[in-house]
């Protein structure tokens, strides 16, 4: 069982709440963080894309994030 | 600046998160009885039956909801294998050393090939390094005669590859990701030597169960639907576990914390649901299924990571969430919780792309999709704030407390 403590010390937004509807792009997957995929010029994974592009897909995620995520073998959730 | 008003009800009346109920949640929810809970397993299916045990006796009026979900789920069901004599590694240990592509066939024998790369003019009944896979570039290994294609991929900081199960049609041969300074080492100077390799994977078509308890029914104003996925991507065939603790079964517990107080103290009138989905690792097939059918209006939270809240929780909006935005920044005023706007693509984007207002919260997934993600990786307090920020935002959308007004365009 883990105590660790989390003690934020100021809550809400500090910045615009709306900036929630257009967040940047994921570094990782379903808000993991980022693996790399190395050798292909040391990119960084980015899975699902962002929000309208989800929304474009009419699903989870951008199709080409989703592409890009698998075809550098660390996949994508959804 | 806006000044922090109102204190959220549950708090006044002494209703404040427990740890240990959420705990028990997410010790159960990893154990190994459940296998990971990946879409279409019994494990999963015993889970689901667990927690609409749980909603009961929480009071909720439960149901189960199948779904089928076709042509996503890409199930390892063997051991995949790699042994690359010459480089004198030994056995390469699968998902740390190497793992299978999404994309690719099925193998289910060892089949023995010559490294190769893309530039080299003949690929007859070769493995090939490519660092720039596509499945156009796949197409052509195909037509030039490879018998397999390997990828580099990086592990994650404790040295595991983390394991999805969402995945496109395969291509025409066995594609294994190989871990980057393995795959370098095979490009630079191990050409003409051989690897054997086994892929066995295979597309499955299964039928999902999402769990939805109705703690207060929906009276044509406010309704508010708390969703959480309770899937993992399964344990492989060789026994490692997947417990999928932090990915979710710290925000299943979470939501069902919030949900049992706000039972107790929402006032009446105001609709109270949760939805605790299956096979968001699937493609969010569970929350696709749901969303088309919830009443238009309805106000979605979903919850996705409730392990370790490290600097902010992430906070992604859909849908014409404005009101439910402003709440949730209050009531992360009111509890001390940080909010930043950050990709949240889970269940949330499904309700979001059904016309409902969403937002989608994270508070970490340490461990992500590997044997690391147990239940010790769960902080107690996070759960506990991830239950009261939950809690808070019904309590100011019951109280209509908005300090910041909604843009009314959204």
């Amino acid at each position: 069982m883990s105590t660790q403590a989390t003690e934020p010390a100021a809550g809400g937004f500090a910045g615009d709440p709306a900036e929630a509807f257009n967040p940047p792009k994921a570094g990782g997957c379903c808000g993991s963080p980022a693996t790399g995929t190395g050798a292909a010029g040391g990119q960084t994974e980015v899975c699902c894309g962002t929000a309208a592009e989800a929304q474009a897909s009419g699903g989870c995620c951008g199709e080409a994030a989703k592409a890009e995520a698998v075809d550098s073998g660390a996949g994508c959730c959804g | 600046m806006t000044s922090v008003t109102g204190r959220p009800a549950a708090v006044a009346a002494g209703l404040s998160p427990q740890p240990a109920p959420m705990r028990e949640v997410v010790e159960e929810l990893a154990a190994d009885r459940y296998a990971g809970r990946r879409v279409g397993i019994a494990g999963g299916r015993a889970a689901a039956a667990w927690l609409a045990d749980l909603l009961r006796e929480a009071g909720a009026r439960v149901r189960l909801d199948e779904f089928p979900v076709t042509g996503t789920v890409r199930e390892v069901y063997g051991v995949p294998t790699l042994s690359w004599p010459a480089g004198g590694t030994g056995a390469l240990v699968f998902r740390r050393d190497f793992c299978e592509h999404l994309a690719s066939a099925d193998l289910p024998d060892p089949r023995t090939g010559q490294l190769s790369t893309m530039d080299d003019a003949d690929l007859t009944g070769a493995w090939v390094l490519d660092g720039r896979y596509s499945p156009r570039r796949a197409e052509d290994a195909v037509t030039r005669g490879a018998v397999g294609i390997l990828v580099p991929r990086d592990t994650d900081a404790a040295g595991w590859m983390p394991k999805m199960i969402a995945g496109p049609a395969p291509v025409a041969l066995p594609v294994l990701a190989v871990r980057t300074d393995l795959y370098e080492r095979m490009r630079t100077g191990a050409q003409g030597s051989t690897v054997t390799a086994a892929v066995p994977v295979r597309t499955v078509d299964v039928t999902g169960v999402n769990v939805h308890g109705e703690f207060r029914p929906p009276l044509g104003g406010l309704t508010l639907l708390l969703t959480a996925h309770f899937d993992g991507v399964g344990d492989d065939p060789d026994g490692l576990r997947f417990p999928a603790a932090c990915d979710n079964a710290a925000g299943v517990a979470a939501v069902i914390e919030a949900a049992r107080i706000l039972h107790r103290v929402l006032p009446d009138g105001i609709g109270l649901g949760v939805a605790l989905l299956d096979g968001e690792e699937a493609g969010a097939t569970g929350s696709a299924w749901h969303a088309p059918t919830v009443e238009p209006g309805t106000l979605v939270i979903n919850l996705d990571g409730a392990a370790r809240l490290g600097q902010a929780a992430a906070v992604e909006a859909g849908g014409p969430a404005g009101p439910l935005l402003a709440a949730l920044d209050l009531a992360g005023r009111q509890t001390g919780v940080p909010l930043r706007a950050q990709a949240m693509p889970s269940d949330n984007r499904r309700y979001a792309v059904a016309g409902l207002p969403a937002v989608g919260i994270g508070m970490g997934m340490p461990g992500y999709q590997t044997p690391a993600e147990n239940p010790e990786r769960v902080e107690d307090a996070t759960l506990t704030v991830a239950a009261r920020l939950l809690t808070a935002t019904a309590v100011n959308l019951a109280d209509g407390s908005n300090p910041r007004r909604p843009d009314p365009r959204r």
